[in-house]
């Protein structure tokens, strides 16, 4: 696992990505142990702090849990992480394109109408609709 | 054992100054470490980190201004602070006939906090060869005694003076290996400065940027990244901007395409430059610290 | 200290073998006159000097040359770490200007006791070894001679140290204490003329003022070398 320093998401963010997809892979179970900050700080190469971030922001999305003194642990909605990960995902990309649109200017009922062209394209070049 | 401050900043730079004779090399730099974070200093070449670093380090007699490390100024007590200072220079300048042991050997009698398990530690993660001379090692392998030797007396603090520069990829990684490992297990609090902005990006909470020895830019690198946009902007036909933001770092107008690089970007910053300016088109683009540096460096060149 | 002295020994090293060789280089080319002569040539036997004149002159070389090693090492001393930067090694490590610097007092008080006292027990060998009354002339100057030797030796290791201590360059600082007892001695001459020149004969006293003038000369360049040196805060 490897980060991007150059990239503009912060490298806690991209920790937490990683971490996330991790256990959405099945990599840590519920109730399996995370690395330790030391382990996950050497292999990312970065900071402990950094990832102490990283670790603060899962927590508090709720998909992990501290126990004090042995560290970081899966929670038990880690199984349903993958649908999760996939929903927050896809919704970064709404969200951040809301945000270029507000930027340009756009009004709410634009973004709608842009919205759903973007649905329908993908529908017409025959992608699969769950 | 001298007692140490617990509290404290622990590196704290007033007014620190340089002349060489008619060169200003650093002007009036003022700047704290607080205990356990971990401060960049990048900037041009020329910019003064190296002169900065020296004077912190006693090694450089300030113009004017004020030094002290760990609760000591650095001028009146300087045997007392190296004792609790790891310093790694760019250059490593160990006595080259010396060899690797002997290195270790005469640097070990002179400190009285030397750690001996954090030294074989150190010496077997860089499988340094401890008959080898100084003169025989390769950059990465010096850059890794020199790194061996700041940190096998548990320093409180760690100075790195472009610890990294000239090191291949791997032993770059080796080296950051190094100093990972020093500040995951001691928490040491540290100052380095680079060129190498992946570094800083990796290893620092609070990024300083030096251009021409004065400190532009003092921040959280989390706070700086949110906190600086380019906004890209079309002007109205014969236009030229007639606001810009306070904390703007850069600017250029091309044609009908206006750029601006903004460091105090808030949610009112977009609308107040569209307005003032009777903007249209206005779309605000996130900047990595590479692309901060330059348009910091761009704008202070422009300005002068 | 002691890994300070060794690093100072070590770093000198080359000056010490120099010094060595220097030190015993004149009493081998004594002895082996005397052998060479012997084995090769001994009907020129009668025109050898007796051993103990050869002994002495040896002792009086041997000596002038070790005032060469301690000034090569007054020379080195400091400079010599600024030319490789390894100065700004000890800078970082937490040594006081204070202990490097007596580290380097004591290799060179070391090196220049064993150059005189060599000699001078082989002088006071000598002198022994003679029946009162029966001592040649040679012997009774070569104390003056050991003395203006030991001198100069002093003046030479002490404006080097000086120099070794404003500058970066040995060898410049090495060069600048060779000359100096050379100039102290035109100096003399020179005011020996002047002082001829106006009716007044000095010769005695001014030459023996060689002493006096060479000792404080010294004195103040070493004193003037360690002040700046302590005092200076750049490696």
């Amino acid at each position: 696992m490897k980060i991007d320093p150059a990239s503009h998401v912060p490298i806690y963010l991209q920790i937490a990505e990683k971490v996330r997809t991790a256990v959405a892979a099945g990599l840590y179970r519920p109730g399996e142990a995370l690395p330790s900050l030391r382990a996950m700080a050497l292999e990312m190469q970065v900071n402990p702090n950094t990832v102490q971030r990283a670790y603060d922001q899962l927590d508090r999305e709720g998909l992990v849990y501290c126990r004090r003194g042995r560290g970081l642990f899966v929670a038990e909605q880690g199984a349903a992480s993958a649908q999760t990960l996939t929903e927050y995902g896809v919704r970064e990309v709404f969200e951040e394109g809301v945000r270029r649109g507000q930027a340009a200017g756009m009004t709410f009922p634009q973004l709608r109408a842009i919205f759903e062209k973007a649905l329908q394209s993908t529908t017409e070049t025959g992608s699969r609709q769950t | 054992m001298s007692a140490k401050p617990s509290h404290g900043p622990v590196i704290e730079l007033k007014g620190l100054t340089k002349r060489f004779r008619r060169t200003l090399a650093v002007d009036d730099l003022s700047l704290q470490v607080p205990r356990g974070s971990t401060f960049g200093l990048i900037g041009p070449n020329g910019a003064g980190k190296t002169t900065t670093i020296k004077m912190l380090m006693g090694m450089l007699s300030p113009t004017a201004g004020r030094a002290r490390v760990l609760g000591m100024d650095v001028f009146a007590e300087p045997v007392r602070v190296k004792q609790r200072v790891g310093y790694v220079p760019e250059t490593h300048h160990v006595h080259r006939w010396m060899r690797v042991r002997e290195a270790i050997g005469f640097c070990r009698s002179m400190y009285e906090s030397w750690n001996d398990e954090t030294c074989r530690a150190m010496l077997d993660l860089f499988a340094l060869d401890p008959d080898k001379r100084v003169k025989h090692l390769s950059k990465g392998m010096l850059a890794k005694l020199s790194l061996l030797l700041a940190v096998s007396h548990d320093p409180d603090l760690l100075v790195l003076d472009e610890p990294m520069a000239g090191l291949d990829p791997l032993a770059r990684e080796e080296f950051l290996d190094g100093v990972l490992r020093t500040i995951c297990d001691r928490g040491q609090t540290m100052l380095f400065s680079t060129h190498t902005l992946d570094d800083v990006q990796r290893l620092a909470d609070t990024v300083g940027i030096l251009y021409e020895g004065r400190l532009l830019v003092h921040r959280n690198i989390e706070e700086l990244l949110a906190g600086t946009k380019r906004i890209q902007a079309t002007l109205p036909d014969g236009c030229s901007p007639k606001f810009i933001p306070p904390g703007t770092f850069w600017q250029r107008v091309r044609g009908r395409q206006w750029l601006v690089t903004v460091g105090d970007f808030s949610p009112d910053t977009v609308p107040q430059i569209r307005e003032k300016n009777s903007l249209d088109h206005v779309e605000v683009i996130d900047l990595g610290l590479e692309d901060v540096f330059k348009d910091l460096v761009k704008g202070q060149r422009a300005a002068s | 200290m002691s890994w300070l002295i060794w690093k100072e020994y070590r770093h000198n090293r080359l000056i010490m073998i120099v010094g060595l060789v220097l030190l015993v280089f004149p009493y081998v080319v004594a002895v082996a006159i005397g052998w060479i002569t012997a084995l090769f040539a001994p009907e020129l036997r009668g025109e050898l000097p007796p051993w103990t004149l050869r002994m002495l002159g040896a002792a009086l070389y041997s000596m002038a040359l070790g005032q060469l090693t301690l000034g090569l090492l007054g020379g080195n001393a400091i400079a010599g770490e600024r030319v490789d930067r390894s100065a700004e090694f000890l800078a970082y490590l937490p040594l006081s200007k204070a202990r490097i610097l007596s580290a380097k007092i004591a290799l060179a008080a070391a090196t220049a006791a064993v150059i005189w006292l060599l000699n001078f027990v082989v002088l006071l060998a000598l002198y022994a070894g003679f029946e009162e009354g029966a001592t040649p002339r040679a012997l009774g100057n070569a104390w003056s001679n050991f003395a203006s030797i030991a001198t100069t030796g002093l003046l030479f290791f002490s404006v080097a140290w000086l120099l070794s201590s404003l500058l970066e360059s040995p060898a410049v600082s090495v060069c600048v204490g060779l000359i100096t007892p050379f100039l102290v001695v035109t100096a003399l001459v020179l005011l020996n003329l002047l002082l001829a020149y106006h009716g007044v004969d000095g010769r005695r006293w001014v030459f023996v003022s060689y002493y006096p003038v060479c000792l404080v000369l010294a004195a103040a360049s070493f004193a003037a070398g360690t002040w700046y040196f302590l005092r200076r805060v750049e490696p």
